[in-house]
C-alpha cells in the first residue's frame, strides 16, 4: 500500500517536473535507468548529453548520437579525433557540477562502475536529469546499447552495432573452437600483484578468445599470491598498459624476465595490450577478442583469414 | 671472569631470544603458503617449487626482515632525536617525501619496482634534507623545529600526492593508490642485496652513534657535560635514520605502526641502553614485519584477497600495544 501511494506521488511529481519544463521541450516521459533509478529526461529522444563515462562516449559516437554530446569527462579519449574538441567536465569521480549544468544537458550519462552515485544525487538536486548505465559484463552490453539507443533516439543504429558486437564476438569463438585453451594471466599492476579474476571484461574476453584465465578463482580486479602464478604456469602474460603511454611497455615486459620458471616467460609470450580495448565496455571489444585471439591461437592467424 | 650484570643479561636474552624468533618466522614464511609443495622438487632449482619456496615466499619474508629492521632501528633513533615518544618517520615526513617520488614516478608511467623506488629513496632524502634544513636554528638542529616542520611537510606531501593522482590518467590513479598502501612483494636479488646492505650501513651507523644517543637522553645539558657534540650528534643521527628509513619505505611503500610500537615495547623490555635498544629494535622488527607479512599471504584463502601489510602492522600492533599500555600504566614508557 505505502509503495503504491508512494509510486503516485512519485508519478505526481514527475508530471509536475515534466508539465513545468513541457512548453519548451516537449513532453518527455519517464524512463528507469540500469539500476532502477526513475529518470525524465528533459527532451526524449534527447539532444544535448553529457557522458561521464569513457565507455559510454564510445557507444554514444558508435550507435550515431556523436553529435548529440556537448560535454564528456576527462578521460573519455575515444573515438579519438572526434572527443579532442569537446569540453571536459572533469574526472569521473568529481566532476563539476557547474560546468555540467551549464551545458544545458537534457540528459547526463554515468556508468555505475566509473562514477558516483553522489553525482547523479546532485545533479538531480540541480534538476539535471540523470541515467546510470550498468555494464559488469560483456553479457550486459545488449541492455545499455539498447538503452543509449532508446534514449538518443538511435535504437536502430544501436541494434545494428549489437548485431555487430555479437556477430564480431561469435565469429573470435569459431576461430578459436576445437583448440587447446592455453592458460592466460592478466596483469594489472606488478607490484603488488593486481589481476583480472573472474567477472571482469577481460576475463570474458579471454573466455571468447579461446583462454582460460589461471585466476579464474579470483573475483574482479584483485590482489592474488604470486606463488599461486607459478604453480599455475600460465602460458601467456598478458599486461594492459594504458593507451597514452606506451613507452613503459617494454619494460613492464622485461619485468617478467625474473620468473624464468614460467612457461609465458620462457616463451617469450607475455604482451602489452591496450587496456581499454578489453576491459572497457565500449565499442571496441571486437577489436579487442580479436587481439587477444591473435595471441592466445597465433597459428589460427589474424582476423578475416580464418577458413 | 666478572659475572654480568643482571640487566645486561636479560639484555642479551632478549636479543638471542628475537635472533632466533627471526629464523623460525623466516622458516615458517617458507614453509607456508596458499600452494602445496613438493619438498623434493623445491630443491632442484629451475623448478616452479623452488621460485615458489625460495622466490616468492622466503624472498619476500627476507625484504620484509629487512624493512621490518630498518623501521624499528630508525624509530629508535628519531624517537631519541626529537625527544618524543610518538616520533616516527611518518610524522616526520620522510615517509611522505617517499610517496611523492614514487606517485610522481607512476604518473609518469614508470613501470616495475626499481624505478619507482628509486624516486620514493630521492623523495625520502629530499623531505629529510628539508626538514633537516628547516629545523637548523643557528647552525642548530631544534627538535621541536624538526618535528613541525616534518608534519607541516606531511600535509604538504599529501596534498601533493592527492594532485598527482587527480591530474594522472584513468588507471594510474589506483596504482598510486596501491602503491600508498605499503606492501611486500617479492624482490629481485639484486634489489634485496642493494637494501640489505643499506639498511645494514644504516644500522650500524646508529650503532656507532648509540653511547651518544645515551647522553642525548640527559637532556642538552647533559649531553653536553659528558662531552657529546650535541648538534653535531643530532645532524648525523637525522642523516643515519633518514637514509634508513628511505632504504625501507623505497621498496615497500609506507608500512605503518613498525617504527612507532617496536621501539616502545623493546624499550619495556631491555631498557633505554641504545646499545642494546637499537640492535634488539632493528631485530624485533624483522621480526614484526615478516611475521605479518607471511599472514598477509595467508589471508588470501579466507579473504580471496592478500591485504595490504601495513593493514595487519596495525590490526595486529594496535591492540598489542594498548595491552602492554593498561598493563604497564604508571610506568615511565620513555
Amino acid at each position: 500500500m505505502a509503495t503504491s501511494r508512494r509510486t503516485v506521488v512519485l508519478a505526481l511529481a514527475l508530471a509536475a517536473g515534466a508539465c513545468s519544463r513541457g512548453p519548451k521541450t516537449g513532453a518527455a516521459a519517464a524512463v528507469t535507468d540500469e539500476i532502477g533509478r526513475p529518470v525524465t529526461p528533459r527532451a526524449l529522444p534527447t539532444r544535448r548529453v553529457v557522458s561521464l563515462a569513457p565507455n559510454v562516449t564510445e557507444l554514444l559516437f558508435a550507435i550515431g548520437a556523436g553529435d548529440q554530446v556537448v560535454g564528456i569527462d576527462r578521460y573519455s579519449d575515444q573515438p579519438a579525433g572526434r572527443v579532442e574538441r569537446l569540453p571536459s567536465v572533469g574526472s569521473d569521480y568529481e566532476p563539476s557540477l557547474e560546468k555540467i549544468v551549464g551545458l544545458a544537458p537534457d540528459l547526463v550519462l554515468l556508468s555505475r562502475s566509473a562514477n558516483r552515485r553522489e553525482t547523479a544525487d546532485a545533479l538531480e538536486r540541480l534538476g539535471v536529469p540523470s541515467f546510470i548505465t550498468e555494464t559488469p559484463a560483456v553479457a550486459d552490453m545488449p541492455r545499455t546499447l539498447r538503452d543509449l539507443g532508446a534514449l538518443t533516439g538511435h535504437a536502430a543504429d544501436a541494434a545494428r552495432q549489437l548485431a555487430a558486437l555479437q556477430g564480431g564476438l561469435a565469429a573470435v569463438r569459431a576461430r578459436v573452437a576445437g583448440q587447446r585453451r592455453p592458460r592466460v594471466l592478466v596483469v594489472v599492476w606488478p607490484e603488488p600483484l593486481y589481476v583480472a579474476g573472474r567477472e571482469t571484461f577481460t576475463h570474458d574476453l579471454i573466455e571468447v578468445a579461446g583462454g582460460q584465465n589461471v585466476a579464474a578463482d579470483a573475483r574482479g580486479y584483485t590482489t592474488f599470491p604470486l606463488e599461486r602464478v607459478l604453480a599455475a604456469a600460465p602460458e601467456i602474460i598478458i599486461l594492459p598498459t594504458h593507451a597514452a603511454s606506451g613507452t613503459g611497455d617494454a619494460a613492464a615486459v622485461a619485468y617478467w624476465s625474473r620468473w624464468p620458471t614460467l612457461p609465458a616467460v620462457r616463451d617469450h609470450r607475455v604482451f602489452a595490450i591496450e587496456d581499454a580495448i578489453i576491459s572497457r565496455p565500449g565499442a571496441r571489444l571486437v577489436q579487442g577478442a580479436e587481439r587477444l585471439a591473435a595471441l592466445l591461437h597465433p597459428a589460427r592467424g589474424p582476423a578475416g583469414s580464418a577458413p | 671472569m666478572t659475572a654480568l650484570p643482571p640487566s645486561r643479561l636479560r639484555a642479551l636474552a632478549v636479543i638471542a631470544g628475537l635472533a632466533g624468533a627471526l629464523v623460525l618466522a623466516l622458516a615458517l614464511s617458507a614453509a607456508a603458503g596458499v600452494e602445496h609443495v613438493d619438498w623434493a622438487a623445491a630443491l632442484r632449482p629451475d623448478t616452479a617449487e623452488h621460485a615458489i619456496v625460495f622466490r616468492a615466499r622466503l624472498g619476500r619474508a627476507l625484504l620484509g626482515a629487512v624493512v621490518g629492521a630498518s623501521l624499528g632501528a630508525s624509530g629508535v633513533a628519531f624517537q631519541t632525536l626529537v625527544r618524543n615518544p610518538l616520533a616516527d618517520p611518518y610524522v616526520l615526513g620522510v615517509s611522505s617525501g617517499a610517496s611523492v617520488g614514487a606517485a610522481l614516478s607512476i604518473a609518469l608511467g614508470l613501470v616495475g619496482g626499481t624505478p619507482v623506488a628509486a624516486c620514493a629513496f630521492a623523495g625520502a632524502l629530499g623531505a629529510m634534507a628539508l626538514v633537516y634544513r628547516l629545523g637548523l636554528v643557528r647552525g642548530r638542529l631544534v627538535p621541536y623545529v624538526a618535528l613541525l616542520a616534518g608534519v607541516v611537510l606531511n600535509a604538504l606531501s599529501w596534498a601533493l600526492i592527492l594532485t598527482i593522482a587527480t591530474l594522472a590518467r584513468l588507471g594510474t590513479t589506483a596504482e598510486i593508490l596501491l602503491w600508498l598502501m605499503g606492501s611486500l612483494s617479492p624482490p629481485a636479488w639484486s634489489r634485496l642485496a642493494l637494501t640489505t646492505a643499506a639498511v645494514v650501513a644504516g644500522v650500524a651507523a646508529l650503532q656507532l652513534l648509540a653511547p651518544r644517543l645515551n647522553a642525548l637522553v640527559l637532556g642538552d645539558e647533559g649531553a653536553h657535560s659528558v662531552g657529546v657534540d650535541v648538534a653535531r650528534t643530532r645532524k648525523l643521527l637525522l642523516v643515519a635514520a633518514s637514509f634508513l628509513t628511505a632504504a625501507g619505505v623505497a621498496v615497500a611503500g609506507p608500512i605503518g605502526f613498525v617504527a612507532i610500537i617496536v621501539p616502545h615495547v623493546l624499550r619495556l623490555l631491555v631498557g633505554t641502553d641504545h646499545r642494546v635498544l637499537l640492535p634488539a629494535s632493528a631485530l624485533g622488527g624483522a621480526l614484526f614485519l615478516s611475521l605479518c607479512d607471511t599472514l598477509t599471504r595467508l589471508a588470501f584463502v579466507p579473504l580471496g584477497a592478500e591485504p595490504p601489510v601495513s593493514v595487519l602492522t596495525a590490526l595486529l600492533g594496535g591492540p598489542f600495544f594498548l595491552v602492554l599500555l593498561w598493563q604497564r600504566r604508571g610506568e615511565r614508557l620513555f
